[in-house]
């Protein structure tokens, strides 16, 4: 789909799978209205969209665009339900795959464990030639590819990876390997390492190429089956994919770069994020998602969001590594689930292990005895027993207090109240480590950036996560329960290409890049972004720098040069202008902008919102203070309120605290600009 | 503990989280800083967080032999420049071999963190350079071989740089840009610890946050001593020996017994062999940080932050003068290799005392082949530790052992990717594969060893130091030893030239030569006739275990044209055992 221009979709849809829930959200550009619905996963795609849709008063044929969000591939590789897989590597190296980095992160663990290949050894084979970066050493053997021919004929697999070293820089054996492999095998999956990723790091690279290979079967089905359920439902719009990265694929590129999915459903947090700041005209801020049991940050800088460029499936220490674009996230095992206890010798601790949906919390009544952070919020009053949780869930007040006591309280000696502060402080020093991940370790001070908090329990922590990082304002965008599926209506067609290119910086080597550009550009669309991944001669690790073309196309070294001393100094708090250095790999991202919803202005009201009910919250542990709980549909455009208060809503609560001020936005966000000692 | 105490033990966890935050956020800064590869790729470094008097609060590992380093660094910079002469803005540094146990390649900066005039603790990293100028090949017999030494001195006098040191540490190394570049980082990484401190600091004020220091090494000590507790008294002994220090003939004993009565544990060290004239020597804090490495192994492995709370139970006996507590001017440039042995001689004494806690022996060498030559292109002198691979771990009461990883030494320790090496140095990495049979058997087998065979492209100068070629891996409770490390090498006319004891000095590969090394496999644990038959058919599938391995050492035929098991001659050879 190569097509310039920007397009006008009258009805956009996403829709969101999760575990238990998919979100279906609805824009009619027409009455500039957005509608969202909940429904249960277990029925199809197509018949949840549908039904979303008629919980929308929206009919399916309208829909010009649907976007939609899968953990197809992240399931399938975490539970390893892949297709049997082969893989073939250069001879000499098919145990590069088993063999890995060596590295033990837990230092002192005699019983740890490494990463566990997708494919056991006697599938991974090989085949006699050889690159150097520079040069062709030995030709793909003829009777050697011939042998493997016959060997794989011989093992049932669905699927074959290929990884040839410096395919990086020269893919000529990997694209002749793979046209031979699929003679050979018409039917089965066959993916070389090239056309997923163009950087050097051979471990890595094998490890993407069969992780892509190991779920390609298994998504082609997953994508069949819905273009078949969505052709029968009778759509005719454009159906894209979200990637990791936040940018969305059409179906054809997503069955060859699977691995692209892996993780979309975090990243349209990021995009959605990315939109209510630039509804807001804020530059730059922190997207921050806490859930059930985890909480992650991502950046949004300058309007951009930090995209990495490698992920580790399911954990570093075991995980099986990825080279893809992925948003930038940090993830801490701190939900509103965390179980919080005292171990033997009195220390408390929050998490990681979580009450999960069943039993849950002690306060959802469902037999729960540990106390967890949502049972301390509950002890404090800020999530009130007056007000059923998403709708439906009376808490139950009594429950929450006696697993406070007995798991915290008395172990400690402290009363319920000061147990369950404690609970909060800790949850959110952990989850504040979450932000510094992505702020601090980069190089950027907190304190530049606003807060946007989303998930279910991310709005009930945001005030006080702010003030502990020193940040002075939080945003709460309307919907943060749903915020996800939210994200997908801002998303675009978005391809990112890279290329590992080791070049000293001097006028003439830069404008020789250009070439290497524009063929990047080729493989990807319109509105381009340049960056370089840049090191002082002699490092290892670089720092991502914004290229302007006319730099390239002018020869103009020093400027890019001073741009990167900038960056390291930045991000490391030295840098050295008179050392030399070097790009080591070009990207490229190409964006296809669309006309987007914006977010709807709320309806007016005739007065300002008044508070439903005044009830009693512990803010500090002397005493508990009357606090006046608002609904949010009842706020109007530019109310303004002062803390201490707590804005409910069907999916989430807002806590304002002592000199906390909120603005209620007339597009539906809220505007807190802390007090006291937060600002 | 007092009630008041009791509110505080939650801004005491608050704050633990802020220890390990601050000296994670230091080891990202250097990590991602630093030039050369031995800090970006082996993460050849460690920096942590200090209490006043210098005891450890927070480690940010690097590597785990480094858990004494710059604590003893610290308490030694506090003899000669006492609390009251340091001011704010000053860094010290030293690369003293004898005080930080290991060779002059590690420089250790310490920055003290003050609260008005009055100091109350420190950052400090120590990080690998590559080159601290001595003799290039060969080995060293004592320490003026082995490079440019700097005393505990000033780097920073309240914030100006001591431009004298700089140029004289620029004029004694071969690479000045990469350790000037080495230097920056490391400023930069006490530096941001001081940063992330002084924000602790104010938030949280000097009470709350010794409170939490003092918290954090109690409640560590507490669960140190309800471990050793829990292991049975008595006395337990273990030894082996090390190949030989690279100039007499012979090999270096390592005895070590270990004391466990309630709630302490003694590891007496008096037993390893007296200090060597060759460069395999280390320093006292290198003895200590083998006695604190293995415990924290065994008691404690997964508690953060490391502190020295941990080893409150412990009491290291270490008489002067033996090969980890050599005295000047004993040569140490190697110094790493013998205190891991150490550290697994003391799991092999507990095996009797804790058999579901211990692993069998392991590789324990770095595996590195140093090289060193002029790039062709661009005609440049470059070093290249080549090897690095990793190799077999023992095997545990309940689990094979892993493969190809990394020694006790390192932790977090990264291979170099061929394609980086290729790009980088004129060699071509010909095989980078698994050591088949290499995992001693057992009832659960040893992990296997890697080999790395490396061309040369151009002339070049090879030294290498492998250990352990003689006394393999043990196994444990009738488990078999793993193969031991191995090195040769094999001439471009194809003659192979074994080196008995892994030691290669100053010889040069022409151009078309090229090394081969193996690394070691883990021990097996238990008998190998108790491991399943099916398991070994699978091995064998996979090519972990050779069929004639399955046959003469787990007792299991595996017919090679089915590659399916024979049940009548397995039973015969497995009871008639």
């Amino acid at each position: 789909m190569v097509s310039t221009g920007v397009r006008t979709d009258m009805i956009r849809a996403g829709s969101d799978i999760g575990g238990t829930f998919t979100d279906v959200i609805v824009y009619d550009a027409e009455v500039k209205s957005i509608r969202l619905a909940k429904i249960p996963s277990s029925r199809q795609l197509g018949q949840a969209v549908l039904d979303g849709l008629a919980l929308t008063d929206s009919s399916f044929g309208s829909i010009d665009t649907l976007v939609h969000g899968s953990t197809v591939v992240i399931n399938a590789l975490l539970e390893r339900k892949g297709v049997p897989t082969a893989l073939v590597t250069t001879e000499g190296f098919r145990d590069v795959y088993e063999i890995g980095r060596i590295n033990r992160p837990d230092s002192f663990n005699i019983f740890f464990e490494k990463h566990t290949p997708l494919v056991s050894r006697e599938l991974r084979l090989e085949v006699r030639e050889r690159m150097l970066p520079d040069r062709k050493v030995l030709d793909l053997d003829e009777s050697s590819v011939r042998q493997l021919i016959s060997t794989l004929s011989s093992v049932d697999v669905d699927a074959i990876a290929i990884l040839l070293l410096h395919s990086f820089v020269n893919p000529e054996h990997e694209i002749s390997l793979k046209k031979k492999l699929q003679e050979a095998f018409p039917t089965r999956y066959i993916s070389a390492s090239h056309e997923l990723t163009r950087e050097y790091r051979e471990y890595e690279r094998t490890s993407t190429v069969v992780a892509n290979a190991y779920v390609g079967p298994i998504v082609d089905k997953y994508l069949a089956k819905l273009e078949a359920d969505l052709a029968e439902l009778q759509f005719s719009g454009n159906f894209y994919l979200v990637q990791s990265n936040g940018g969305l694929i059409g179906v054809s590129e997503a069955r060859r770069n699977c691995i692209s999915l892996i993780e979309s459903g975090p990243a349209s947090g990021v995009v959605g994020t990315q939109e209510v700041l630039k509804d807001l005209h804020i530059g730059s801020g922190v997207a921050f998602d806490m859930g059930g049991t985890t909480a992650k940050a991502g950046v949004i800088e300058n309007s951009e969001p930090r995209i990495g460029h490698q992920y580790f499936i399911g954990n570093y220490n075991t995980g099986l590594p990825v080279l893809t674009p992925v948003m930038d996230i940090h993830e801490v095992g701190t939900g509103g689930g965390s179980i919080a206890f005292v171990t033997e010798f009195g220390e408390l601790r929050v998490g990681p292990q979580s009450a999960g949906a069943d039993p849950g919390p002690a306060c959802y009544g469902f037999g729960g005895t540990k106390a967890t952070v949502t049972d301390a919020n509950v002890v404090l009053g800020r999530l009130s027993d007056k007000l059923p949780l998403a709708g439906s869930l009376e808490l139950d007040l009594a429950a929450a207090k006696s697993a406070i006591q007995e798991s915290v309280a008395r172990p400690l000696d402290l009363s319920i109240e000061q147990a369950a502060l404690g609970i909060i402080q800790v949850a959110n020093a952990t989850m504040a480590y979450s932000i510094s991940a992505v702020t601090i370790e980069r190089g950027l001070a907190p304190s530049d950036f606003v807060l946007v908090a989303y998930g279910g329990a991310g709005p009930l922590h945001a005030t006080q996560l702010a003030r502990e990082l020193g940040m002075g304002k939080v945003i709460i965008p309307p919907s943060p329960g749903v915020f996800s599926a939210y994200g997908m209506l801002f998303s675009d067609p978005r391809a990112f290409s890279s290329r590992t290119v080791i070049t000293a910086i001097d006028t003439s080597s830069l404008k020789g890049l250009r070439k290497i550009i524009d063929e990047l550009i080729l493989e990807s669309i319109s509105s381009i972004e340049v960056s370089a991944d840049m090191r002082y001669v002699g490092q290892e690790h670089t720092v991502s720098v914004p290229v302007d073309l006319d730099m390239v196309d002018m020869g103009l070294a020093s400027e890019l040069k001073k741009r990167f001393d900038e960056v390291h100094e930045r991000t490391y708090s030295h840098s050295a202008p008179e050392e030399p250095a070097q790009i080591v790999t070009l990207r490229v991202s190409a964006g296809m902008s669309s006309d987007k919803p914006n977010f709807p202005p709320i309806p007016d009201k005739e007065a300002p919102g008044q508070s439903r009910f005044v009830a009693d919250v512990w803010l500090t542990e002397e005493s508990a203070l009357p606090v006046p709980f608002y609904a949010r549909e009842d706020l109007n455009k530019n109310q303004t309120l002062s803390g201490p208060a707590v804005i409910f809503e069907e999916t989430a609560s807002t806590l304002l605290l002592n000199g906390d001020v909120a603005d209620i936005h007339p597009n539906g966000h809220i505007l807190i600009n802390l007090g006291g000692e937060g600002s | 503990m007092k009630s008041a105490d009791k509110r505080r033990a939650i801004d005491a966890e608050v704050l633990r989280h802020g220890f390990i935050a601050i000296t994670e956020e230091m080891k990202i800064n250097l990590m991602r800083t630093a030039y050369n590869m031995i800090i970006y790729e082996a993460l050849d470094f460690t920096v942590g967080l200090f209490d006043r008097e210098g005891n450890t609060i927070s480690i940010g590992l690097g590597l785990p032999m480094f858990i004494r380093g710059m604590s003893e660094t610290v308490k030694e910079t506090l003899i000669e420049y006492p609390h009251e002469v340091m001011r704010p803005g000053d860094i010290f540094i030293t690369n003293d071999a004898y005080i930080t146990g290991s060779h002059l390649n590690h420089i250790v900066l310490t920055l003290p963190l003050f609260e008005n005039e009055n100091v109350i603790g420190f950052t400090s990293t120590m990080a690998h350079w590559i080159d601290i100028g001595g003799v290039l090949n060969g080995i060293t017999k004592d320490i003026f071989s082995e490079g440019l030494q700097i005393p505990i001195c000033k780097l920073f006098s309240e914030g100006v740089q001591n431009d004298l040191l700089v140029k004289i540490i620029a004029q004694n190394v071969r690479d000045p840009d990469l350790a000037l570049g080495d230097l920056r980082a490391q400023i930069a990484a006490v530096r941001t610890g001081e940063k992330r401190f002084y924000r602790l600091l104010k938030r949280y004020g000097h009470d709350a946050l010794t409170f939490a220091m003092k918290f954090t090494m109690e409640r560590s000590a507490e669960r140190s001593r309800a471990a050793v507790k829990a292991i049975p008294d008595g006395r337990y002994e273990a030894e082996c020996y090390m190949d030989g220090d690279g100039v007499v003939d012979k090999p270096i004993p390592i005895h070590v017994s270990v004391e466990v009565a309630g709630e302490r544990m003694i590891v007496d060290m008096s037993g390893i062999s007296e200090q060597v004239q060759g460069f395999y020597n280390s320093g006292r804090t290198a003895g200590l940080s083998a006695a604190q490495v293995a415990f924290t192994c065994l008691v404690d492995p997964l508690s953060r932050p490391i502190n020295d709370g941990i080893y409150e139970p412990l009491e290291v006996i270490l008489p002067d003068r033996t090969v980890v507590s050599a005295l000047k001017p004993a040569a140490m440039r190697w110094w790493m290799t013998i205190p891991m042995t150490v550290v697994d001689t003391i799991f092999k004494a507990l095996a009797p005392a804790m058999p579901k806690s211990v692993p069998a022996g392991h590789h324990a060498d770095l595996a590195i082949v140093d090289m060193n030559g002029t790039h062709p292109q661009g005609c440049h002198f470059y070093r290249c530790l080549g090897g690095l691979i990793g190799g077999g771990w023992g095997a545990k009461w309940n689990s094979d052992g892993m493969s190809a990883t990394i020694c006790i030494n390192d932790g977090d320790t990264h291979n170099a990717p061929v394609e980086s090496m290729e790009l980088k140095y004129p060699h071509i990495i010909e095989q980078h594969a698994l050591r088949e049979d290499s995992g001693g058997a057992g009832k659960f087998r040893g992990g296997l060893g890697v080999i790395q065979q490396r061309r040369v492209l151009a002339d070049s100068a090879i030294n290498a130091q492998i250990e352990r070629t003689q006394d393999a891996p043990w196994g444990l409770f009738g488990g078999m030893a793993g193969s031991a490390n191995k090195l040769e090498l094999l001439r471009k006319d194809g003659s192979h030239e074994l080196y008995p004891t892994g030691k290669v000095l100053d010889e040069v590969l022409a151009e078309g030569d090229a090394y081969i090394l193996y690394s070691g496999g883990g021990g097996g644990y238990g008998d190998p006739y108790e491991r399943l038959t099916e398991i070994v058919l699978d091995d064998v599938r996979k090519g972990y275990v050779t069929i004639e391995s399955a046959r003469q050492d787990y007792g299991v035929v595996i017919d090679r044209q089915t590659m399916e098991i024979n049940l009548t001659e397995t039973s015969g050879l497995r009871q008639g055992k």
